[in-house]
């Protein structure tokens, strides 16, 4: 017997996308990489934006959040629940925070008293198991309304990443392809059933070693790891079966599917996995591949591109839209929704 | 409503985090009678981990010691489920509220929730004696039963959240100076209270080690930051 008593809905999203966009030749030229690396062929990013001094992971939440709650024409407090998904919760001056949940700061600083907050920590899935938690919550009646918020003020990684000889330190070269942003998205009840849906969530643990995030040694701030390839080789190995399992679970056809948005570590990543998802079930209506300019930044990656996709007019309420999420660990988990009411006037 | 089918805790003492939650949940495992392949979830519970380590997850990390469903995809296969969750030392209750959660999202199995946290490194200060704590949870069956949690912020005090801090001195990444709130006084004699220095796996130690079956038990937590949960039992 379900215990689901309510259907639940993305009511709005937001993504705050700093101005500033630094070139890839600023900081990774063929100059500047071991063996004339050209990290724009090797990726297709031409660069990313970065935050300004004072926007760390705190400031960068409150800003997408403060549209999100605006396009979703809701009182702040009549949020339920907050939940942070950042990755590295990096403040402006590079100190991390850690106790208690940046979340119970963010609904502070939002004016939601009454709210349960806690972070949440899945790597670049974080925000899609968030938002899934969330919707279980609604769907059981225990809350109405939650904020599923993310600032990601990573650059930094660029720095510390060039910091090192990076002929010895190869794994430090993903840390280039790194970006600032933040996303917020308003989860709600609706009577309509079927507004939104997930696949079921893997984790593939025997990945877990590939994508390392921890503090820095002997300077300010965090560091990344990544053996790039074997991690995006252990995601293109599951994809299809993946996807496959995806469609099955929320009983969806893949080709009528009017956008999909997947986690961007590069564009010419994405362009692989879109190869393999259309060999695996068909042609894609629109495969959302615009990160060129932002980078990838972690957990608010998908929000980031569907944030340029309302900028350009491309959406539009009630269309059938999946983001499709990968996170060191590896985890893997696809979500469905319909586009929010009233998107076409958000830009 | 999730019910404790077994749990086990330990001092961490000397070895790592990862090395005293698998080994703890090995023992677990084997003493509850559960297959591994019966874990479908597993949520991690913590603020301190080696080196101040944020990604991946935690129990990405337990998943793989245990080696749970670590295999190729296909149709048909089955994998568990892991990540994180915090919220200082109130990180038990949100977890055992997110286990209630994902064991509906996943079906038909048991969560392994594991509570604890380490020193980041020997440069930080550390007035913790953590303890790591196990526990494996479902949503029926016999056992200690969660019937509610409630939060309460208003005695959240800025002032005292943790940040990693940068020492030029000892050019390491070290845990910064925080206050502590002063803890309320003014609490019903049938709670079980925590005391505020301790972490999320000694809370969930010490109240379970006396935790009275057939009655209602209360358990309240106050994070240093001034943060309050409040559980009842059964």
């Amino acid at each position: 017997m379900s215990s689901e008593i309510f259907h639940s809905k993305v009511v709005s999203f937001a993504s705050y996308i700093p101005n500033q966009f630094v070139p890839l030749n600023d900081y990774a030229s063929i100059n500047h990489l071991p063996g004339k690396l050209d990290l724009h062929r090797l990726t297709g990013l031409e660069g990313h934006r970065k935050s300004k001094v004072e926007e760390g992971s705190l400031e960068l939440s409150v800003k997408a959040a403060e549209t999100c709650i605006a396009r979703g024409n809701i009182k702040p407090e009549d949020i339920d629940l907050v939940v942070n998904c950042a990755m590295g919760k990096i403040a402006g001056n590079l100190e991390m925070h850690l106790s208690p949940s940046l979340a119970s700061l963010i609904a502070r600083r939002l004016g939601i008293e009454n709210a349960t907050c806690f972070d949440m920590s899945n790597a670049c899935s974080g925000m899609l198991t968030s938002i899934m938690l969330a919707d279980s919550m609604i769907k059981s009646g225990e809350i109405k309304y939650a904020l599923i918020v993310s600032g990601e003020n990573v650059t930094s990684l660029i720095d510390e990443a060039k910091s090192n000889n990076l002929w010895l330190k190869s794994q430090a070269i993903a840390s280039l392809t790194v970006g600032d942003g933040s996303a917020a998205y308003l989860i709600g009840r609706t009577e309509v059933p079927n507004q939104l849906m997930f696949s079921e969530p893997f984790t593939l643990a025997q990945y877990t070693n590939l994508c390392i995030g921890e503090a820095a040694k002997k300077r300010a701030g965090p560091s990344m790891r990544t053996k790039a390839s074997q991690l995006q080789q252990g995601v293109l190995d599951n994809l299809g079966e993946f996807l496959g399992r995806a469609m099955r679970d929320m009983s969806l056809d893949w080709e009528k599917i009017e956008h999909i948005y997947s986690h961007p570590t590069s564009p010419k990543s994405m362009r692989k996995g879109g190869r393999v998802a259309e060999a695996a079930l068909g042609k894609m209506k629109n495969f959302h591949n615009e990160s060129h300019d932002i980078g990838n930044t972690g957990s608010t990656s998908h929000c980031m591109l569907l944030e340029k996709s309302v900028q350009a007019g491309d959406l539009k309420s009630g269309e059938s839209t999946l983001l499709i999420s990968f996170g060191s660990g590896l985890a893997m988990l696809a979500m469905h929704m319909m586009m929010p009411e009233g998107i076409e006037e958000w830009s | 409503m999730v019910v404790i089918h077994g749990w086990k805790s330990a001092p961490i003492g000397r070895s790592r985090l990862l090395k005293s939650i698998a080994s703890l949940s090995k023992k677990l495992i084997a003493e509850t009678g559960i297959n591994l392949s019966d874990i479908s979830v597993i949520i991690h519970g913590g603020v301190y981990r080696r080196n101040f380590r944020v990604e991946p997850a935690f129990a990405t990390h337990v998943q793989d010691a245990l080696a749970i469903k670590c295999t190729p995809m296909t149709q048909d296969s089955q994998h568990c489920f892991s990540f994180d969750i915090s919220d200082g030392s109130c990180s038990p209750y949100v977890v055992l509220e997110a286990a209630k959660h994902m064991l509906k999202i996943k079906p038909g199995g048991y969560c392994l929730i594991t509570l604890g946290d380490e020193r980041p490194n020997p440069q930080s200060r550390w007035p913790y004696n953590p303890l790591s704590c196990v526990m494996i949870v479902s949503l029926d069956g016999d056992g200690p039963r969660l019937v509610d949690s409630q939060y309460d912020l208003r005695g959240f005090d800025e002032s005292t959240c943790v940040n990693m801090t940068y020492d030029e001195k000892k050019a390491k990444n070290v845990i910064g100076a925080h206050a502590v709130v002063k803890p309320s006084t003014n609490t019903a004699d049938s709670h079980f209270v925590g005391e505020i220095n301790w972490l999320s796996g000694r809370h969930m130690h010490e109240f379970l080690s006396q935790y009275s079956p057939g009655t209602t038990n209360t358990h309240q937590i106050t994070d240093q930051s001034g943060k309050t949960v409040t559980a009842t039992w059964e």
